[in-house]
């Protein structure tokens, strides 16, 4: 671990005992625990995100240039969204769910520095701002629609087992999971089809084919397939309740399983992330 | 001494029965209508005893609250039940509790709080509270002290609700039913509801579904008249039969309550109906016994069912989890009857603490003018350093020993230290009648006697 690594474990920890304070809140109904939440979280995110403005300052594409970075700002930006909708829409609940994915996600960032420090060459391009941020973007949406559908799917095994007063009043109502999952799901779903695409000119630009079947190109086709069939079911309403929600973790496995890929078995193209 | 026994300025005396100490029979002979209610009151404070009087009363208590005057002969809170409801104290007495003061506070805390209600933390009570406070404000028999009295009892009972969980679940079938419902289906104002068969907790589960917001209503029956009349009570449609399966298409919370020998709803067809109901939840409330609905519906995907006993079961886990708040609603109650009796005890004192702080005064005041007549030609600054001098010193001597008979006030030594100090500075013998309650009442004058 680097020191500018090792900073990482501030937003990790804050992000972690955020997520604990936002999960009394709800349990416990403890108003004033929610407000902590969002301010302890809110530091935490302040912290890593002064990291990345450094990082920006010094070469935008380095953000996006390793595992470790990408998956650090994609928690950022996961932390920093809903700490604001938070504000906005009052979701406390999903705030419990939220941002332990967050503080996994610094945690791994901070513990598993990258090996080359080096921004390859073939970043430095036009097409890194049309690829990179959809992308980024659409795996910030799968992780909402993931820590949702694992809401989901709590609640509604309480439900089926009859524990009705530890939902009542404690969790939102299934039906607004059931629709927030959906359409963050959906918007992912857009972003990374955006992202796949501009992937594959640039691709076409740089080494002369659109798609090369490599680790991160097939994860992330996975990736896609997994939440085309779930909004695929969704629209033409067969996936219903359950379902719809184990599709989704599916989908966001598969999302993790797109950066260990990349980490473990990148071959040239995507090696660097 | 007074002829006021205990020579406190104020008592504060409480009667009255419960669902706990009487049953309906006595209860329902106290009830008085609130019309009554207020010629009651006005009797009560004509009377040389009572300085103000309120009274609590809903259908599992009656209640009444006195404020004694100082120099009150004796009559008991029990009787003065007796005289305004008519209801002899023979009958009365097996049922009657009563308190007195500090005790009578915490009571009315509990009271307000919910705590000793039958369905523990409802929250009507605070109303009803509120609206026996108004009532006798109106009949001009609220004074200084049961104002104060239902102040402290309301505020303890938001305290209770707000700083522990004592309200919180669902304490019937049909507060239950809404509250999943609500869970499951989301905004009420977006459901629509069925109901298969009218039993009476059916019928109350979607009156208030509908309180929530919920228009659209299907409505089906055995009997297609009885139907299109409950149809036409909610302003919902009627619907067949054996239609049921296709209300269910649009429906989100289902009431079954016939009372068929069997089930109405299969699981089978079910499956057929959940396809066509797409991404949308299915809320189903069972409660005939023998059950309506077919058990095995309720492992289709998106299909809640909940019968009668499961229902029944979070109500009583509600219960028992607001029952487990007691000891600490109990505590807030105490706390806010203490901070009362710390209030009504320096009430008693009030008169004394004047007189002292008069007399006090008077001598400083004394004293000043004859050194600034004796010292002559004083500018303004050095007139300033005088005064003040003169008032921190006569300050500096009787803060202390009035700060410790507060105190001691509230310890219920309190008669023996006013005595003494009285006594040591020599104020009248006979405590001087407390501030006069509000409006016009009856409070006798205290009687004096020789020397103490």
């Amino acid at each position: 671990m680097t020191p500018d690594h090792a900073i990482l474990l501030a937003p990790a920890g804050a992000y972690l005992v955020s997520g604990g304070l936002y999960a009394w809140r709800v349990l416990r109904r403890h108003r004033p625990a929610g407000t902590a939440a969002l301010i302890v979280g809110a530091v935490g995110a302040a912290i890593h995100g002064v990291t990345f403005a450094v990082a920006l300052a010094g070469d935008p594409h380095a953000v996006a240039a390793t595992v470790s970075s990408a998956v650090s700002l994609i928690c950022f930006l996961t932390a920093a969204v809903f700490l604001t909708a938070n504000r906005a829409f009052r979701i406390e609940a999903i705030g419990s769910a939220v941002l332990p994915i967050c503080f996994a996600g610094a945690l791994f960032a901070a513990l598993c520095p990258p090996t080359a420090q080096e921004t390859p060459e073939v970043l430095r391009s036009a097409w890194f701002f049309a690829h990179v941020p959809p992308a980024l973007l659409a795996y910030v949406a799968f992780a909402f629609s993931f820590a949702v559908a694992g809401m989901y799917l709590g609640e509604a095994r309480l439900l089926r087992s009859r524990k009705v007063a530890a939902v009542i009043g404690v969790l939102p109502p299934l039906d607004q999971l059931e629709n927030a999952m959906y359409r963050t799901a959906a918007f992912g779903f857009l972003l990374l089809t955006v992202g796949m695409a501009t992937g594959a000119l640039w691709a076409q630009s740089v080494w002369g084919s659109y798609w090369s079947w490599e680790p991160k190109q097939t994860a992330s086709l996975a990736t896609w397939l997994v939440f085309a069939t779930y909004l695929h079911y969704r629209v033409v309403r067969h996936a219903r309740g359950r379902n719809g929600a184990w599709l989704i973790v599916i989908g966001f496995a598969c999302v993790v399983l797109t950066f260990v890929a990349t980490g473990l078995l990148g071959d040239d193209r995507h090696r660097f992330l | 001494m007074c002829a006021c026994g205990s020579g406190l300025a104020m008592r504060l005396l409480a009667a009255g029965v419960s669902h706990k100490s009487a049953p309906v029979e006595i209860r329902e002979r106290l009830a008085l209508p609130s019309q009554r209610q207020v010629d009651a009151l006005q009797d009560l404070v004509s009377l040389p005893d009572v300085a103000e009087a309120l009274v609590l009363s809903t259908c599992n208590r009656f209640e009444l609250y006195v404020a004694e005057s100082p120099c009150s002969t004796g009559l008991g809170a029990d009787q003065l039940v007796s005289r305004i409801t008519g209801v002899p104290l023979t009958d009365l007495r097996p049922h009657l509790y009563a308190h007195e003061d500090e005790s009578a506070a915490r009571h009315l805390s509990e009271v307000a709080s919910g705590a000793d209600s039958m369905v523990l933390g409802e929250c009507e009570i605070m109303g009803q509270v509120k609206e026996a406070a108004d009532l006798a404000r109106g009949a001009g028999t609220l004074g200084m002290m049961l104002t104060r009295l239902t102040d402290t009892a309301l505020q303890a009972g938001k305290r209770a609700r707000r700083e522990t969980t004592i309200d919180q679940g669902c304490a019937s079938v049909a507060s239950v039913g809404v509250s999943l419902a609500r869970q499951i289906c989301g905004d009420p104002r977006r459901t629509t509801a069925l109901l298969i068969g009218a039993g009476e907790t059916a019928e109350f589960t979607l009156q208030r579904l509908m309180d929530g917001g919920t228009e659209r209503v299907f409505i089906a029956n055995r009997t297609p008249g009885r139907a299109t009349i409950l149809a036409e009570t909610y302003g919902g449609h009627a619907v067949a039969f054996e239609g049921i399966y296709e209300a269910m298409v649009e429906a989100d919370v289902v009431i079954a309550s016939t009372s068929a020998p069997h089930a109405v709803v299969h699981a089978e067809p079910m499956r057929q109906i959940v396809r066509r109901r797409g991404a949308r939840p299915l809320f189903m409330i069972d409660l005939a016994v023998p059950r309506d609905i077919e058990p095995e519906a309720g492992d289709l995907d998106n299909v809640f069912v909940y019968n009668i006993d499961s229902l029944q079961e979070a109500v009583e886990e509600a219960l028992r989890g607001r029952e487990s708040q007691l000891p600490r609603v109990r505590e807030i109650c105490a706390e806010a009857a203490r901070s009362f009796q710390t209030w009504a005890a320096s009430l008693d004192l009030l008169p004394t603490l004047l007189e002292l702080r008069e007399r006090v005064e008077a001598i400083r005041l004394r004293e000043y003018e004859q050194a600034l007549r004796d010292m002559g030609q004083l500018n303004a600054r050095q007139q300033k350093q005088l005064h003040l001098m003169t008032k921190r010193l006569v300050q500096g001597l009787i803060d202390a020993p009035l700060s410790r008979l507060r105190s001691k006030a509230c310890d219920g030594d309190g008669l023996a230290y006013l005595a003494a100090m009285r006594e040591l500075f020599g104020l009248q013998s006979c405590p001087p009648a407390p501030l006069p309650p509000e409006g016009d009442n009856g409070v006798g004058e205290p009687v004096e006697e020789g020397g103490a």
